[in-house]
């Protein structure tokens, strides 16, 4: 029984050791894992490819977990989004947003409501949200949450707990739109790409969810990449890196974002996502 | 009630449970707001009916995971536990340990993530921390149960521990044993559900497929987490452990990183902001956490936890003869076994997310949740203590004997395991907050997600602080009440 | 004798031997019970009385006749009042949906019938105290009082009065004499057996030593149970 038990265990745990020398990317989790896998998949080996080292992704859980990792050094380059980005900054000296997409300078959200509501697209935000039952995606999520809050605030002068009679976080996009289209909730607040996908993709029912009002743009996701990138794989290594993500032109690749292309980004890009978040309350 | 049960205490206590608990349903944010809730169900049932299973290298690489985090969280509390145990009689040492047990596993990991990052030192001191004070807890009392038998037969001058390793270690170790092995098949579950918050194991893969509406998935998950559990007393056996708890050192190791560092970082995150910078008032600073998230998220706390201990306890008692045999034939038995293992085996994270799906937000998803994970608890350990109870040859048979003869029987030990539960159900509650209701657990994974781990650390300690008074009202309640004193709970749970 | 044989014979035994653990506890035994007849059994502790009224009780579930029992450890719910411990007497002669309506709201005949029950035993201030917290001998007059409220016609106890004083003691053992057309007492009062029961049967190391009418009974007779044979 005991040599039994011993040598199941033994060919279960033989398990492939992780070189010290790979490099490690995460991402966001803003959609269902399954298409991040798909996506992400394709980066690394597109990555692994043009800069000849060994590149891997791992999902996260969570976005503040995509955060986490990044600090810790368990990652050394993330895509996120405009708030999580500018929170990995703040919390990782000297790291640096080096890359964003074509789109990602003029990003924005769509409000979106089920049917049962009578909501209709419009220039203004309602007064008829008051009292309904509002869903984000993820409580630190820029498309998902800061923005549409903070237009909200700006444009009916009160705060989401204020206005809506129940406010609640999906944790992600793809969720959010699934709930408002069960019903579960009556408004939610997603990325305009991912809600845009999910509609070419045949998984919205128009009968049941429409959009009612867009933001106006704001940046949003980028790449980042920790401070001390050089210093471990070689003087010049971010340039490198910064120049093979401008390089992708794979249809395919772009197509699974969705991104038409890789333009330069910086710090200071995401300013204006800093003090929206001050603005709402979620930095200090 | 007062006819009921002629203990006038007993009858007030209850009935004073009851009252307000029916009060809180009628006043409290409890509602189902699903437009279609139905297809949904749909979905789901039929995604449970046809389990499927991811590929079988995913799948060993979280079953491995889960099972490393487990051994080797236990395996360094039933250490620290033991050790602790001998100075029980300190009250610092119990103060200690009521405060890391105060606090769930899942907070602990949330904390522990951000000293270590995502890796395994953070998922297997999730475990050991609490579960250090759980054990030293329960190891005192079992100690202190033998050591209150006269040892005559002893030298007088014998040292306390000559004493303690001649005397008493040979009569408590089949009870220490027995408990560890209990606390491992929780450290099974524990190290399920920290997959939800980002580690790698069983729970992140449960996690990723429910979120994503592959209930099928979810089913084949579930039906391998209930294998593991309903199987831990013939795979788990104490022989075993040392080789185990190698391989899992060995399979673990070059992904465990030693940082030494993120202490400080993490020390000075934790001081609140307006003691680290000058410019932010104490006051303007605190009074927003103060009325917006702790006194509200310590509200809808009590208030789930209350409405689902009594939930619990009415469960239990309609639930206990599935298992007793004193009703059904040994078929129904079986099938009850089988029901209670998986209403008390899933989740509760899990339930409230099926729940939450079915009726949209409110506290009813985490109540329901809460009800049958603990209901099902209490209802095994009720069903297995009226297994002793004798009657009379001429006793009624029936719904006349469970009404009239088996439950006022056991209604005291009923009573003593729900009041034990009282506390477990009160940390769920907060836990439960994660879903997206207002409980504590809401405001504490909020200020994780913004990274103010200052609040983080005040939501928790507040929440410590209401589990520990709970607890103290539980002992306090069982005193006033007179029922049976501490209560060793082994291979159940 | 031949007056006996006309009389109605409520249970007809024949019995096998009876072991526990490898130890003979009952002989084989042979014994018929007849309407009116109030048994005593007598006999030293250990003879197997217990026994001897469990293995009758059992037989008697399997006639038509309906039993009432008092157990030697009552059998009593204490965390039940005694109100509903008396009641449980008659679980079986009302629907489930009126006994579990009756846990609440007790039904006013039966608190009547009770209530007067738990006079002549004077206990009537306890209607609705829990069992648990009564004393032994009033726990033992609620199950006495328990086995009246049945109504049964044959009543097998086993000692039901040994922790009663003496005139609680024939209080009680007047009253279920008098409830009951028949009955089969285990006691270890002689005189009480005697003045009470008018049958006694003797029982000596598992065996049926003395089986006779009270009024037919010698003295030596009595003693001879008590003794200790082959010494």
């Amino acid at each position: 029984m005991t040599r039994l038990i011993l040598i199941l265990c033994i060919t279960l745990f033989v398990t492939p050791t992780v070189s010290a020398r790979t490099f490690v990317f995460t991402a966001i989790p803003d959609n269902d894992e399954t298409r991040l896998i798909q996506r992400f998949g394709k980066i690394a080996t597109y990555l692994s490819d043009t800069l000849n080292i060994k590149v891997k992704y791992i999902p996260v859980k969570s976005y503040p977990a995509a955060v986490t990792a990044f600090r810790h050094n368990q990652v050394q380059l993330a895509w996120f989004g405009g708030l999580t980005g500018v929170q990995a900054r703040r919390l990782t000296p000297g790291a640096q947003a080096i890359a964003q997409g074509q789109e990602d300078p003029k990003f924005k959200s769509y409000f979106i409501a089920h049917i049962s509501t009578g909501l209709q697209l419009a220039d203004d935000l309602p007064q008829a949200f008051y009292g309904k039952t509002m869903l984000f995606g993820s409580k630190s999520s820029t498309s998902g949450r800061l923005m549409p809050e903070f237009y909200l605030r700006k444009q009916l002068q009160n705060t989401p707990g204020e206005i809506f009679s129940r406010v609640g976080f999906s944790g992600n996009h793809s969720r959010t739109i699934a709930l408002v289209q069960s019903g579960a909730y009556q408004l939610g607040a997603v990325n305009y790409q991912v809600w845009e996908q999910e509609l070419a993709d045949g998984k919205i029912d128009t009968s049941k969810v429409a959009i009612i009002w867009t933001t106006p743009d704001y940046p949003d996701y980028h790449w980042t990449v920790r401070g001390d990138i050089d210093a471990v794989w070689g003087d010049g290594f971010a340039a490198k890196l910064q120049q093979a993500l401008f390089d992708i032109n794979d249809p395919e690749l772009l197509a699974a974002f969705p991104r038409s292309g890789f333009i330069p980004a910086s710090n200071t890009d995401y300013d204006v996502i800093e003090s929206s978040a001050k603005n709402i309350g979620l930095l200090d | 009630m007062l006819k009921l049960i002629p203990d006038s205490r007993t009858s007030q206590v209850l009935g004073s449970f009851i009252l307000l608990a029916i009060l809180l349903f009628i006043t409290g944010d409890i509602s189902i707001t699903t437009a279609t809730p139905g297809a949904e169900f749909q979905r789901m049932l039929a995604g449970l009916l046809h389990p499927q299973w991811p590929p079988f290298d995913a799948l060993t690489q979280v079953l491995l995971q889960t099972i490393s985090y487990a051994l080797l969280g236990v395996a360094i509390a039933a250490i620290g536990g033991f050790i602790l145990s001998l100075f029980f009689h300190c009250r610092l040492i119990r103060i200690v340990c009521a405060s890391v047990r105060a606090v769930h596993e899942l907070f602990w990991g949330l904390l522990l993530i951000q000293l270590f990052g995502l890796q395994p030192l953070a998922g297997i001191l999730a475990i050991a921390i609490p579960y250090t004070g759980i054990l030293a807890k329960i190891y005192a009392e079992i100690k202190q149960e033998i050591q209150q038998r006269k040892k005559l037969y002893l030298p007088t001058h014998s040292s306390y521990l000559s004493q303690f390793f001649y005397a008493d270690w040979p009569q408590i170790k089949t009870d220490f044993a027995s408990y560890t092995l209990y606390r491992f098949e929780c450290g099974l579950r524990s190290g399920t559900i920290l997959g939800f918050i980002g580690l790698p194991t069983l729970g992140f893969q449960l996690e990723t497929s429910f979120m994503q509406g592959h209930y099928a998935e979810v089913a084949g998950l579930l039906l391998i987490f209930y294998g593991l559990i309903a199987t831990v007393h013939w795979w788990g056996q104490f022989k075993f452990w040392p080789i185990y708890l190698v391989l899992a050192l060995i399979y673990l190791w070059p992904n465990i990183i030693f940082t030494g560092n993120n202490l400080e970082w993490l020390l000075h995150q934790l001081i609140p902001l307006p003691l680290s910078t000058a410019e932010v008032n104490f006051y303007s600073w605190f009074k927003p956490i103060l009325t917006e998230q702790l006194l509200p998220g310590l509200w809808q706390t009590l208030v789930t936890g209350h409405i689902a201990l009594v939930l619990s306890a009415a469960l239990a008692l309609i639930l206990y003869p599935l298992l007793s045999h004193h009703f059904g034939n040994p078929v129904t038995r079986w099938g009850g076994h089988i029901s209670l293992v998986v209403m008390r085996s899933t989740p509760e994270l899990i339930l409230g997310f099926a729940f939450l799906l079915l009726w949209g937000p409110s506290l009813l998803p985490a109540i329901a949740a809460l009800a049958i994970h603990n209901g099902a608890i209490i209802a095994h350990l009720t069903g297995r203590h009226s297994n002793h109870i004798v009657l009379r040859p001429d006793a009624p048979s029936g719904i006349n004997s469970y009404s009239y003869e088996i439950t006022p029987r056991l209604f005291n030990q009923f009573l003593v395991f729900t009041f034990y539960r009282w506390e477990v159900i009160m940390r769920e509650s907060a836990l439960l907050g994660i879903l997206g209701l207002h409980t504590l657990g809401f405001f504490i994974d909020s200020a994780f997600e913004s990274f103010r781990l200052d609040v983080a650390i005040i939501l928790i300690i507040a929440g410590a602080m209401l589990n520990i008074a709970v607890d103290s009202a539980g002992r306090l309640l069982r005193q006033y009440l007179q029922l049976p004193g501490h209560l060793v709970i082994s291979n159940n749970r | 004798m031949a007056e006996k044989d006309i009389r109605n014979i409520i249970l007809d035994l024949k019995c096998s031997a009876v072991s526990y653990e490898k130890k003979t506890i009952l002989q084989p035994l042979h014994l018929q019970i007849t309407e009116g007849q109030h048994i005593a059994v007598l006999g030293a502790s250990g003879a197997g009385k217990s026994t001897l009224l469990k293995v009758i009780f059992s037989h008697f579930n399997n006639t038509a006749q309906q039993t009432a029992l008092i157990p030697q450890e009552l059998g009593l719910v204490n965390n039940l009042s005694v109100f509903h411990n008396i009641y449980i007497g008659r679980l079986d002669q009302y629907s489930t949906l009126s006994n579990l309506i009756n846990l609440v709201i007790p039904r006013d005949n039966a608190k009547n019938e009770i209530i007067t029950i738990l006079n002549k035993l004077s206990l009537s201030n306890k209607l609705f105290t829990a069992c648990g917290k009564l004393s032994g001998g009033q726990q033992q007059r609620i199950a006495i009082a328990r086995a009246i409220f049945r109504q049964a016609s044959v009543l097998i106890a086993d000692e039901p009065v040994a922790s009663l004083d003496q005139r609680q003691a024939e209080i009680a053992l007047s009253l279920m004499t008098a409830s009951h057309a028949s009955s089969v007492l285990a006691l270890h009062n002689t005189d009480q057996a005697l003045r009470y029961c008018n049958h006694i049967i003797g029982i000596t190391h598992g065996e049926i030593t003395l089986n006779a009418a009270t009024a037919e009974l010698k003295p030596q007779d009595l003693a001879n149970i008590y003794k200790i044979p082959n010494a």
